[in-house]
């Protein structure tokens, strides 16, 4: 019954005026940052940073704030999709597929207030996964030492490429350059200058919401330029604008499906949004076998990715509180976050600052709430915004994120460094690599980092202690199930392209 | 030139290459003036720049500019207590 006790004492916390009316602010500006193209969870959670700092917002009213920005993102990349076929975000691509042919068929209301209704499911079914989950994890993770710890971002690494699908290589390359990035500045142990060049705007390494701005803004400002010219206009939403019972009943089955899935893969680091929803999009087809009118606008093909998305974006809640270590590349930001406020996310927050876990915890089922009320009313509203030209947008965007890099430090050093990393970042996302394991790469770096020098100190440098527990010896083993992944899959693959040759000479 | 990726990116042409650089020209110009010549005028020329490079027409861009430049101070200099420097409208006391 502890559990029900913290619980109520988060939602003291999240109910209380101020934070309530953060949370508020946080689900619009998410619903508006998700829809907008250019500007996604990552970013816009890395540009809130500066701003909460600079309002002296307590720690856990910060964090209720990024939180909600990070579910209302989620909320809003549908209605793009739905409506004008463009994702605003990778993790809502698969809500075109079915989105976009019901709106195109008149049923864009239904389809709008369906999969909100399915985000909402989804969110309700991850955060109570994160009441029941968390704590226990938590429990078990106290006996941690720094060999596990290293040895679980390891792990997570690993797990990031080896989820990564289709470039593995390409995303193991991201990872390697996060974790180079991650050495730059003045060394905590020795002082020495690591990779600065001589310059001492390096010296204090890279400051992430710098890195996270540039890979992500800027080289997306670049992107958009391909677009400048007026793009296709938006689907009228017409017809009802809200789905009746025998729709809502007829997706029940697939919510709940795609719920539970989503908060699996959102534990999961690395996995993420994209994934759960592509795995939870070709699952439900897979149900629905040949009476799914899949890709057609088939209200259970929308279902199942809005669900999965929000559900993983709770889930992902689940390793950053209790492990530390970001299970996406928003909770990485947001864990960025909190080593600003000088707060070391980990298993002791649960028994040292129950009022930040618990408030967020509690923050995200008010949150679920906030964006169900909002978004089915003031669905007009949003839509509005999508008429935006891309001539006054990305101005506003672009000089926002100056704002907020230079609200960082104050330099204007900064914000070269900004645009120099934007330029590398276009040049990976033009080459198909992924940005966001770079950034996992770097967060997750510095940690392991000094996790390995805490544990090389204890066993006095030898590497044994790597070896030397039960989690340790475990985890290896999850590590090598995950790398050999990969292979296994390019195998199978090879198998099949050969078993179809065979039978096509035949 | 940079290769096509596999989500089908179209490669980039000559005058994807052009915009590109003026798109970064701009930035390095707001990065150099952001101090000297304070944040308002510097954010109203980049504004100005990006929405003319972007396919607005002048005189919108440029009403977009003066409001995104004023706009943007009163917000969060004044309002979000993030401070922005004021450079040459420094004299002039009225912020």
């Amino acid at each position: 019954m502890d559990t029900l006790q913290y619980l109520g004492q988060g939602f003291g916390v999240a109910l209380s005026p101020n934070n309530l009316v953060t949370a508020l602010a946080g689900t619009t500006i998410g619903t508006i940052v998700g829809l907008l193209p250019g500007l996604g969870p990552i970013n816009g959670v890395a540009l809130l940073i500066p701003v909460a700092f600079a309002l002296g917002l307590p720690p856990e009213t910060a964090l209720i704030l990024l939180a909600s920005v990070y579910l209302g993102c989620e909320y809003g990349g549908r209605i793009s999709s739905i409506l004008l076929n463009i994702p605003g975000e990778a993790s809502a691509v698969m809500t075109t597929l079915d989105g976009y042919p019901l709106a195109r068929q008149g049923k864009g209301g239904i389809a709008l207030s369906i999969s909100a209704w399915s985000s909402f499911i989804g969110g309700m079914i991850a955060t109570l996964g994160v009441v029941l989950f968390a704590p226990m994890l938590a429990r078990w993770a106290v006996s941690f030492g720094p060999a596990e710890y290293f040895m679980l971002m390891v792990f997570a690494i690993v797990c990031l490429a080896g989820m990564a699908g289709d470039k593995p290589v390409k995303t193991a390359v991201a990872v390697a350059i996060g974790l180079l990035l991650s050495c730059v500045g003045i060394d905590a142990n020795s002082g020495v200058y690591r990779f600065t060049f001589g310059s001492l705007g390096l010296a204090d390494g890279i400051q992430f919401v710098v890195l996270v701005l540039g890979l992500f803004s800027i080289s997306e400002i670049l992107m958009l330029l391909e677009r400048t010219h007026k793009g296709q206009a938006a689907v009228k939403a017409s017809g009802r604008m809200l789905f009746n019972f025998q729709e809502g009943a007829s997706v029940f089955a697939t919510n709940l499906r795609s719920g539970v899935m989503g908060f699996v893969f959102g534990i999961l680091p690395g996995a993420g949004a994209t994934l759960a929803s592509a795995m939870s999009y070709m699952s439900e087809k897979r149900i629905a076998g040949p009476s799914g009118k899949f890709g057609e606008g088939d209200l259970r093909g929308l279902a199942a990715p809005e669900t999965a998305n929000s559900a993983s974006a709770c889930g992902s809640m689940v390793p950053m509180l209790t492990l530390g270590i970001p299970g996406s590349g928003t909770t990485a930001v947001m864990l960025g976050a909190l080593t600003l406020y000088n707060i070391t996310p980990g298993p002791l927050l649960f028994q040292n600052q129950p009022d930040i876990v618990w408030g967020l915890i509690a923050s995200l089922f008010v949150a679920n709430v906030i964006l169900i009320i909002m978004n089915i009313p003031m669905i007009n509203l949003f839509t509005r915004i999508l008429s935006v030209p891309n001539w006054t947008l990305v101005p506003a965007i672009a000089i926002i994120t100056s704002i907020g890099v230079y609200a960082v430090h104050a330099t204007t050093f900064d914000l070269f460094l900004m645009i120099a990393i934007g330029i590398f970042g276009y040049i990976m996302r033009k080459l198909g690599f992924p940005l966001s394991a770079l950034l996992l790469g770097f967060i997750l770096g510095g940690m392991m980092e000094s996790n390995l020098r805490r544990a090389l100190s204890i066993s006095d440098g030898s590497l044994a202690i790597l070896f030397n527990s039960p989690i340790t010896l475990g985890l290896w083993a999850l590590v090598i199930v995950m790398f050999a992944l990969p292979f296994w899959r390019g195998y199978r693959a090879r198998r099949a392209r050969l078993a179809a040759a065979v039978e096509a000479n035949a | 030139m940079l290769e096509a990726d596999a989500d089908g990116e179209p490669h980039l042409s000559r005058q994807m290459v052009r915009k590109v650089v003026i798109c970064l020209a701009l930035l390095l110009a707001l990065a150099s003036l952001f101090e000297a010549l304070g944040f308002i005028p510097s954010a109203i020329l980049f504004a100005l720049g990006m929405a003319r490079l972007f396919g607005g027409r002048w005189l919108p861009s440029l009403v977009l500019a003066v409001i995104l430049g004023f706009g943007m101070y009163l917000l969060f200099d004044k309002i979000l207590d993030v401070p922005l420097p004021q450079g040459v409208l420094a004299p002039l006391e009225i912020f």
